[in-house]
């Protein structure tokens, strides 16, 4: 999961830089160029030189996969020159870039390499640590071949080091895989030598009838080979020892002389050769039905052609056969001196089974004062080998065991990366969720907040509206009172003061003119009503008291809610019905939010408010005796931020003074 | 032979009744002999009257005016509601109305409900027209003044038929009462007055469907 991300990613990375520019393609052109000369060129020395250039080529383009390939090229030349030094350092290199590229199939070859480097050079335990983890990775990889190659070369190494019963476990692991595939010319050798490997393991386990089985085995296989020569002679000789090891002479002199019916072709392989001629003449030798004479000269023979090709395996093997030969016939000087020969030759080489059956061999040769030295030898060195081996079958278990937990580390730390990212990935969508969230909730709870606004707003509006409306209603009822005045009062008189004038107007005696003068009064008397009647009309009782009485009624009920004393002052010059409806909107609300803020920060007793004119500029003081605060450093509140966009959206002034002593002032200016 | 007539004047403005007084007296037949009693309000006028007719000897006529305080325990508004109780308790005495209201619903009104026996309009009163009036009505009867014998004749011979609920929503229209207000004096739902008022427009072809026109052609054929 984790490296499909990975891949997809650099994929995407990939894309536009492939596209890039033309000279990135001319700089590919001549590395290809320069591998394809490295492959061509016959010589190793050149195919060096233009492998190097071509990884110098590549370090230039810093194109991590093109190196990668080319550093491949020239480690192929170093494998095949066989150059182990060169090998290893290329390949550590190798490790690295494909670590980087996650490229594990570069990765598992190249651990093949180096396993097999450290093979040639004896490091045991650094071979088989490359091998197993080749091994692990080419078996994540599911590639069948190479991990049960694998696993052959790992059972090698067990060989080498006498771990016969893990060698047999690996290799038989290893051809159940090569068992699936199909049976190619490779293959099959490869299944020979498995079998092989079995066999000869269970010889040194002395398990011979499992030996025998699957040498019969291992040349099944062989025969499948077109050039099967050399298959069926080391099965065949290699059944043969076991035929000697079980006393069946018979059975291992007639494998013997199959074998030499071709002696052509066996000569060809003098090592061999000469190997097999020494068992040959040995097991002749057991058999006792051949004189020793033909016998020794088979030795001679079998020694001289080993000595010339100075080959210690055949040296040892044919020297330690003759001097069991002559020690049986009581030659003593052959013995020891071929005894001595395989001796000097083992441990110039370090092959310490052969130090061993040489010692043995010693002390039954020489006698017995000497013969104890050799036994004593014998019994130290066997001592010590059989720790060094149980030491390095535990590295083996060690370094299985600890590749492992490397490779389980590696699953667990790619596990864990995942984790990671899918949780880095969860949390950046949860704080994106949440921050979506968040600001669609500060929105809302604007919008909100700009509805309310909106609302009280809308309420004073119609609390001016209905106070206009009752205004109206009083204005009709004066003006029916009045008329009512009139009508009732004013005319009844005059009615009725014509109506006597009018019947005292027949009569012109001094009673009737005393009458009438009675009458002139009351129509003086109406005169005066009607100039009063008229005065009322004239003055407009009601004009401008609408906002007014309703800022009263407001600072009346919130003052006797907050129990504070209040004094409202207003200018008659104020001409509150040309005010326009916002500017007394937001001078209301701006009361009502002063007040509250008296109320709930200020502990006043009183509060002033008041209405001035001065140059068509409105200033409404708001004044309050209760602890002031700190102008500058007062936290904006609510309150007073709203205050601040009501006086911005009448386009007025706001000024603030407060003191502890005497309270805070507000004061606002807004032109009409 | 002395004729004794009994007369109750109801008034609120006493130099109004001082005016019908020296009128009276003053053009009164010398055969008269007039007996007045003078009440200021409801409450006086109705104890004058139950007084009389308790010592059975009741008015022989009574002067009213319309627009009166009213009485304390609130029975009786108007002199409207005075001369009813009249007609009720004195049936053989004569009601002369006087009233300042020249509105054609309110005449109209008080024709029907009360049919005085004298009818006269203060605004146009002279002392001469009260005091054949007050000879007609007793020798006579009835007696309106000019202006509203006019305004009767200019209803009748009127084809428009306007019943008493539309007359009377006329005549709060032209007091200045909102149509929305008048489910307060009216007992009528609202949509059953608009209705009524769009029945009043197309009686009096009032084609802009303006209240004012309406009230307008009303006035005009002496409707309000």
């Amino acid at each position: 999961m984790y490296q499909k991300i990975i891949f997809i990613l650099s994929f995407l990375f990939v894309l536009p830089l492939k596209a890039q520019n033309k000279t990135f393609n001319r700089q590919l052109d001549s590395i290809y160029y320069y591998q394809k000369l490295a492959k061509k060129s016959l010589n190793a020395e050149e195919k060096v030189v233009y492998a190097k250039y071509a990884i110098k080529l590549s370090q230039a383009t810093n194109q991590d996969s093109t190196i990668l390939n080319s550093k491949r090229l020239l480690a192929n030349i170093y494998l095949k020159e066989r150059d182990v030094n060169q090998l290893i350092n290329i390949n550590y290199e190798i490790l690295n870039l494909a670590n980087k590229l996650q490229d594990s199939t570069a990765f598992a070859h190249s651990t093949n390499v180096l396993g097999w480097c450290y093979e040639q050079k004896s490091q045991v335990d650094s071979s088989y640590y490359y091998y197993y983890s080749s091994y692990k990775i080419f078996k994540a990889l599911n590639k069948e071949k190479n991990e049960a190659i694998g696993l052959l070369n790992m059972s090698n190494i067990q060989f080498s080091q006498r771990d016969y019963i893990g060698c047999e476990q690996n290799a038989v692991a290893s051809i159940k895989l090569f068992q699936k595939l199909p049976e190619t010319e490779e293959i099959l050798d490869l299944l020979w030598a498995s079998h092989n490997l079995i066999a000869i393991a269970s010889d040194e386990l002395e398990l011979y009838d499992k030996a025998i089985e699957y040498h019969a085995k291992a040349l099944t296989f062989s025969d499948k080979i077109k050039d099967n020569f050399l298959y069926t002679l080391y099965s065949n000789s290699n059944i043969a020892l076991i035929y000697k090891e079980l006393n069946q002479y018979d059975k291992a002199l007639e494998i013997y002389e199959n074998l030499f019916r071709n002696k052509e072709f066996l000569i060809q392989d003098p090592n061999n050769y000469a190997l097999i001629l020494g068992d040959f003449a040995y097991v002749k030798h057991l058999s006792k039905d051949d004189k020793s004479e033909s016998i020794a000269s088979m030795f001679n023979e079998a020694y001289k052609m080993s000595d010339s090709l100075q080959d210690p395996y055949s040296i040892m093997s044919v020297s330690l056969n003759a001097s069991e030969f002559y020690k049986d016939i009581e030659n003593k000087d052959s013995a020891v001196f071929f005894v001595n020969r395989a001796y000097n030759l083992a441990r110039e080489t370090h092959t310490n089974d052969v130090i061993l059956k040489s010692l043995m061999l010693k002390s039954k040769i020489e006698d017995e004062a000497k013969a104890k030295t050799y036994l004593n030898e014998y019994v130290h060195l066997s001592d010590s080998l059989q720790n060094k081996e149980r030491a390095i079958r535990n590295k083996f278990a060690r370094i299985e065991f600890e590749t492992d937990q490397i490779v389980e580390r590696s699953k667990q730390i790619a596990k864990e990366r995942m984790w990671l990212l899918i949780l880095s990935i969860g949390l950046i969508v949860t704080l994106l969720l949440l921050y979506i969230i968040i600001t669609q909730r500060t929105r809302n709870k604007e919008l909100k907040f700009n509805q309310q606004q909106q609302e009280t707003n809308e309420e004073i509006y119609n609390l001016m509206l209905s106070q206009q409306d009752k205004i109206d209603e009083a204005r009709v009822i004066e003006k029916k009172r009045i008329s009512e005045e009139l009508h009732d009062g004013i005319l009844g008189r005059l009615f009725g003061t014509r109506l006597s004038l009018d019947s005292l107007n027949m009569s012109s005696n001094e009673e009737a003119v005393d009458a009438r003068g009675k009458y002139i009064d009351e129509l003086k008397s109406i005169e005066e009503d009607i100039r009063k009647v008229s005065h009322e009309l004239n003055t407009d009782f009601v004009s401008g008291s609408s906002f007014t009485s309703i800022i009263k009624t407001l600072v009346e009920t919130q003052t006797t809610a907050y129990q504070l004393k209040y004094v409202l002052r207003n200018d008659d010059n104020i001409d509150w019905d040309s005010v326009s409806n916002k500017t007394k909107i937001h001078f209301y609300r701006i009361i009502q939010e002063s007040l509250q803020n008296i109320y709930k920060h200020a502990n006043a007793t009183e509060v002033n408010i008041s209405f001035k004119l001065k140059n068509s500029v409105i200033c409404l003081s708001i004044l309050d005796n209760g602890s002031g605060f700190d102008v500058n450093k007062a936290r904006k509140g609510i309150g007073l931020k709203n205050i601040n966009s009501r006086v911005n959206e009448i386009n007025g002034e706001l000024e603030i003074e407060s003191n502890n002593d005497s309270g805070t002032e507000l004061i606002i200016k807004a032109p009409i | 032979m002395q004729e004794t007539i009994r007369i109750l004047m109801t008034d609120d403005h006493p130099m109004i009744i001082e005016g019908y007084q020296n009128t009276l007296l003053a053009t009164k037949k010398d055969s008269q002999d007039l007996k007045i009693d003078i009440a200021d309000s409801c409450d006086e006028s109705i104890k004058f009257m139950n007084r009389a007719v308790s010592i059975e000897n009741p008015y022989d006529i009574l002067f009213m005016d319309i627009s009166l305080p009213p009485s304390t325990d609130g029975k009786y508004t108007s002199g409207e509601d005075l001369a009813i109780y009249a007609r009720k308790i004195m049936p053989n005495a004569k009601i002369v109305i006087l009233t300042m209201f020249n509105e054609s619903y309110r005449i109209h009104n008080i024709v029907k409900t009360i049919d005085p026996e004298g009818f006269l309009i203060k605004s146009d009163l002279t002392s001469k027209e009260l005091a054949s009036a007050f000879q007609a009505v007793i020798n006579n009867p009835p007696f309106y003044s000019g202006t509203i014998n006019s305004m009767i004749r200019k209803t009748i011979s009127n084809d428009i038929v306007v019943d008493e609920v539309n007359r009377k929503i006329l005549h709060l229209l032209s007091q200045g009462i909102k149509t929305k207000n008048l489910i307060e004096h009216i007992n009528l739902s609202m949509s059953a007055i608009e209705k009524r008022k769009k029945h009043l427009k197309e009686l009096f072809f009032v084609e802009d469907g303006n209240d004012e026109t309406l009230l307008n052609e009303a006035r005009n054929k002496g409707f309000v």
